[in-house]
């Protein structure tokens, strides 16, 4: 592995391209995202689209390759010595690519909403983080409302009243967990229709949805 | 009759020629998709609207001299002197714009930052520090006024509080829209030159109207400023008119479209009653606006609105104030995700549908 592949393997560890069952049709894996979003967008993916049994792939299973999509057919499989592996040996007819097209876009356009979905709840968090890399003080700060220790502290820093401290940290506290949780409430709204998606079309309406309520109309 | 006192003009179905015509009056020199009821009655629309008694046109009055910081004064008495006959807090939209800014200011200039804690609530977020960040860290962070976070209260007007938002100093300052494309069309520096029918056509020619189309609107603007009550001088004033008199009760109600989910929201009793307060809603601020025509701009286009930012900055000791750009903190309240598309004058939401709210007498029949 040359220093480039591996740093960009350790930057995104899951390898591009999909997986795909031909016994059912079925996508195991897809992953044509971008690294930061990859993992959580591939965990609502596969609630939308994971509906075979076989949830194990690994590396070593027969897999017939066709540019960045592999098939594997699971009815061929059996799992012997710690793996996969398979009676037959197989090739993608055209007639297996050509059911894989409308798939494929499915998924694809998917992930894109997913992704949207996930970005837009990090870009809205994003003004609340604050310190190296992206340190999390809400914990503490919930914690210090309920010290009047700490809050001393914190209005000594600040030059305020004890009762003064208190207020403004109510008010921040208060509104990062009514936006995050407003934004959790819409992502499970919108996780969900993507899941009962069956078409592109109906996909690209619920992307554009998510595009208006998030950005276009300020969110909530 | 059923009328209405806003709308979004795009839910009204373009079924007939005039309502096309109508409709380009918005995608040049308004909003699209905005609201825009005349208060002279010189233009008759082509759906049925009003504009109710308390937000009609005060009569003109050379002779008005308050100031400008008189009328914000008198404003804020008039709004401490319902609260001491009614008991109840007053909720300051606050984003830290200019506007909602200068409304701060006047109340703590009026009963000190003391009793602002007792009298004021401020419904703001944390954006609106980073709106107006001297504001915060001399004023609002110091004082003990109670903060309501807009992220978790709904715009309701009812009568456990008397709202105040800083709505309607854009119709006293500003054309009817900042983004429209007048701005395009023409320098600063031409719009304040006399206006004539043939530099509307061209404009509206230049907004690719046909030739009809245009002297149409041409000489509706015409009728408009020729029937105002003081000169209308420039096409800048022209089009400050058309905003100050055509924009006011829809930009008074427009809140309520976007901001209240159900009928429930609306206490009809407490809206009349005197319990939202646009602070700038008064017949002084707009005798004011009429008289005064210096006040507005210094004649570039970034100056607009520079006298009330002035008074901020005065108030906030604080020059750099006057090159702040502005970034909308309250956006969160002002777009909603289901906005309704009209209210009528009973205080319901309707769709303002072609066949409900057709007015066939109207002035955009050609």
């Amino acid at each position: 592995m040359t220093a480039k592949s591996k740093k960009k393997n350790e930057s995104n560890p899951l390898p591009a391209g999909f997986l795909v069952d031909l016994a059912n049709n079925n996508i195991l894996y897809a992953n044509p995202l971008t690294p930061q979003y990859g993992l959580p967008v591939l965990t609502e993916l596969k609630r939308c689209t994971f509906n075979s049994t076989l949830r194990v792939v690994g590396n070593t299973s027969p897999i017939a390759k066709f540019g960045n999509v592999g098939y594997i057919k699971s009815n061929h499989l059996q799992w012997k010595e710690d793996r996969w592996s398979a009676e037959i040996s197989f090739e993608p007819t055209t007639e297996d690519l050509d059911q894989f097209k409308e798939k494929k876009e499915l998924t694809v356009r998917r992930a894109g909403a997913i992704r949207s979905v996930l970005f837009f709840g990090f870009l809205i968090l994003g003004e609340y983080a604050v310190g190296y890399g992206n340190i999390d003080y809400e914990a503490s700060i919930g914690y210090a409302l309920d010290d009047n220790v700490l809050l001393g502290d914190y209005a000594g820093v600040h030059n305020l009243t004890v009762d003064q401290a208190r207020r403004e940290l109510e008010f921040d506290y208060r509104e990062r967990q009514v936006k995050k949780f407003k934004i959790y409430a819409y992502q499970q709204k919108f996780f969900k229709d993507l899941r009962e998606a069956a078409t592109v079309a109906e996909v690209n309406k619920i992307k554009e949805d998510i595009q208006k309520h998030f950005w276009k109309n300020g969110f909530i | 009759m059923n009328t209405l006192y806003a709308y979004h003009s795009s839910a009204v179905e373009s079924k007939s020629p005039d309502i096309v015509l109508w409709k380009k009056l918005y995608s040049t020199l308004i909003t699209v998709n905005s609201s825009y009821i005349d208060r002279t009655n010189t233009i008759q629309l082509p759906i049925n609207v009003e504009v109710p008694e308390f937000l009609a046109l005060p009569k003109f009055d050379p002779l008005f001299n308050k100031s400008y910081e008189e009328c914000c004064q008198s404003r804020v008495k008039d709004i401490l002197t319902f609260q001491e006959s009614t008991d109840k807090p007053i909720q300051i939209m606050y984003s830290g714009g200019i506007d909602s800014s200068l409304v701060l200011a006047s109340f703590i200039n009026n009963i000190g930052l003391d009793n602002c804690a007792k009298r004021i609530q401020l419904v703001m977020s944390n954006l609106s520090k980073e709106e107006n960040p001297t504001m915060w860290e001399k004023f609002i962070r110091r004082s003990n006024i109670p903060l309501i976070n807009s992220f978790d209260q709904r715009f309701q007007v009812n009568r456990n509080a008397i709202l105040v938002t800083g709505e309607l100093n854009d119709q006293l300052f500003h054309l009817a829209a900042s983004t429209a494309p007048i701005n395009h069309w023409a320098s600063m520096s031409q719009l304040l030159e006399p206006w004539s029918v043939s530099k509307l056509v061209d404009y509206f020619v230049w907004a690719k109207l046909e030739t009809a189309e245009a002297e149409h609107l041409a000489n509706l603007l015409k009728n408009l400023a020729t029937h105002a009550e003081f000169e209308i001088y420039s096409l800048w004033d022209l089009f400050w008119y058309l905003n100050f008199t055509g924009r006011w009760a829809s930009c008074y109600f427009q809140n309520f479209l976007t901001l209240t989910r159900n009928n429930n929201d609306i206490d009809k009793e407490a809206v009349t009653g005197g319990y939202l307060r646009h602070f700038f809603d008064t017949k002084e601020f707009q005798l004011w606006a009429m008289v005064n025509k210096e006040h507005k701009h210094k004649g570039t286009p970034d100056s607009t609105k520079w006298y009330p930012r002035q008074l901020v900055a005065d108030f906030l000791n604080d020059s750099g104030y006057l090159g702040k750009s502005k970034h909308g903190s309250l956006y969160h309240l002002i777009r909603g995700n289901n906005a309704h598309h009209g209210l009528d004058s009973n205080f319901n939401f309707v769709d303002p549908t072609y066949d409900k709210f057709y007015n066939p007498v109207n002035s955009f029949k050609t």
